[in-house]
């Protein structure tokens, strides 16, 4: 049952309309290497260089057809383009009546590149949220430093932004402070400059840069990642630690893969986010039916103060994840929230999402 | 105005986007991307039981800066000299597994002179 827009899908369009890039740490996880191996930004999301545009081809989708088989994003020899285009819709359940389904854009992106042989550059543009991102960087044996307009690449950057862990609910449950860490979609790119290193499966990046989440003073990340393959398991570790003012973050993440079982997990603990320490944790297994269609489950939590409990909220969602071409992702998520304390629960929500890429 | 320009010129361009520029590939004999990559994935790395940043330096992929690519880029050339004689012979063709069996060094390397 389609309802006319409200006034909370209004608002809520408008939030979500400034939608940022999205990796999945999960692909990073299965191919036991860090985000550069499919990405041109080292820190994941966007572009993909000619590893990702083929494992999207051979490894992503349930087909293949031939006229796609040839694809590499190069024009006029010199520049590779590419583009994320994500469509939302959201579905809304009081009890088990329909109450509202929205249907709307959430991220038109454009990107840019060329190389001059130690240095890449990459411009992107955010269409719908009008932002510019931009960054030159120099390639070493080892690693690279890069500068430009950027976001800080802090914890696991999931392809979803209302997971606790990353930006969490901006329409809030109950008027808390907050409900979710503070890497929401409205952040724009921020003066950037980084230094990263790679040796044998490690990845350590430092990054400065101006105020990302208030906007004022300036902001330090420091992250790790590790990747090991024992036996048939892959798994991946890190953790990253963030300060901008008062406001300090540090995060532990990883996972283990094995055949078609994925399972990846990230705890985040905020000293001064609102008052006090909070904390937010994500846990996720997904299940590689066959190519191109994989099931998932996941819980994730959110606790604004860990003083109390009675101010926690936590999610269930149960997700189906279908590539039937490439450059093609239709998700679909069931899920539900469940308040400490007794409080009644949001209801139900039905989301589902139209991802094409090149 | 700008936006409109700019989005017309992306999508012109992904229009002529099939032309494919291979670097720095002086041994192997595919012609697009896809088809390398597929190569490395599926037979290189399992055989050798290696990942990409084995040989490859992630930030640039046609770089040879690695010591491990440029002897990589020797075996194959020895694996393709091989392939030519078992050819002759009517022999199977061979490749990296059958001295490296996922390793990355063969566990029975032929003695040095």
């Amino acid at each position: 049952m389609i309802h006319r827009l409200t006034k909370y899908h209004l608002s809520f369009l408008i939030f979500i309309l400034n939608a940022t890039i999205w990796a999945i740490p999960r692909y990073a996880l299965e191919s036991g290497s860090s985000c550069i191996l499919c990405h041109v930004n080292p820190a994941g999301g966007g572009l993909r260089n000619d590893y990702g545009i083929a494992y999207g081809q051979d490894d992503l989708a349930a087909k293949l057809p031939e006229r796609l088989s040839n694809y590499t994003g190069i024009i006029l020899k010199h520049f590779q383009i590419g583009g994320d285009v994500r469509i939302q819709s959201v579905s809304k359940n009081k009890g088990v009546l329909p109450d509202g389904l929205a249907i709307f854009p959430m991220q038109v992106n454009f990107q840019i590149k060329t190389e001059v042989k130690k240095l890449t550059v990459l411009a992107e543009l955010a269409t719908l949220k009008s932002d510019m991102g931009f960054q030159l960087r120099y390639n070493r044996k080892n690693g690279f430093v890069r500068a430009g307009l950027a976001k800080p690449s802090f914890g696991l950057k999931l392809d979803d932004h209302t997971v606790f862990t990353r930006g969490g609910n901006i329409r809030l449950t109950r008027g808390d402070h907050r409900e979710g860490m503070p890497f929401l979609p409205t952040l724009n790119n921020v003066e950037l400059m980084e230094l990263g290193f790679y040796w044998g499966d490690n990845y350590v990046s430092i990054n400065r840069s101006n105020g990302y989440i208030s906007g004022e003073g300036s902001n330090t990340v420091g992250r790790f990642e590790h990747y090991r393959s024992i036996r048939s398991f892959r798994t991946m570790a890190g953790g990253s630690i963030l300060t901008e003012g008062d406001l300090q973050m540090v995060g532990l993440f990883g996972g283990v893969s094995r055949r078609n079982l994925s399972w990846m997990g990230e705890v985040t603990i905020a000293e001064n986010l609102v008052s006090g320490r909070s904390i937010a944790s994500y846990s996720e297994l997904t299940w590689k039916v066959k190519q191109g269609f994989n099931i998932s489950g996941r819980v994730d939590f959110f606790d604004e103060s860990m003083k109390y409990t009675e101010d926690a909220i936590r999610r269930t969602t149960f997700g189906l994840n279908y590539v039937p071409l490439p450059f093609v992702d239709i998700k679909f998520q069931i899920r539900s929230s469940h308040l400490s304390g007794g409080k009644s629960p949001r209801g139900v929500e039905v989301l589902s999402q139209l991802h094409l890429w090149f | 105005m700008k936006r409109l320009i700019m989005i017309v010129g992306l999508l012109s361009g992904f229009l002529f986007a099939q032309k494919s520029e291979l670097k720095n590939v002086k041994v192997l004999p595919y012609k697009t991307k896809r088809e390398l990559v597929k190569f490395m994935k599926s037979v290189v790395a399992p055989e050798l039981g290696v990942k990409c940043n084995f040989c490859h330096n992630l930030t640039d992929y046609s770089s040879d800066e690695k010591d491990n690519k440029k002897v990589a880029r020797q075996m194959m050339g020895m694996v393709q000299q091989a392939n030519k004689t078992m050819n002759d012979l009517n022999f199977h063709e061979i490749s990296c597994w059958v001295c490296h069996r996922g390793n990355e060094h063969p566990e029975h390397p032929p003695k040095k002179k």
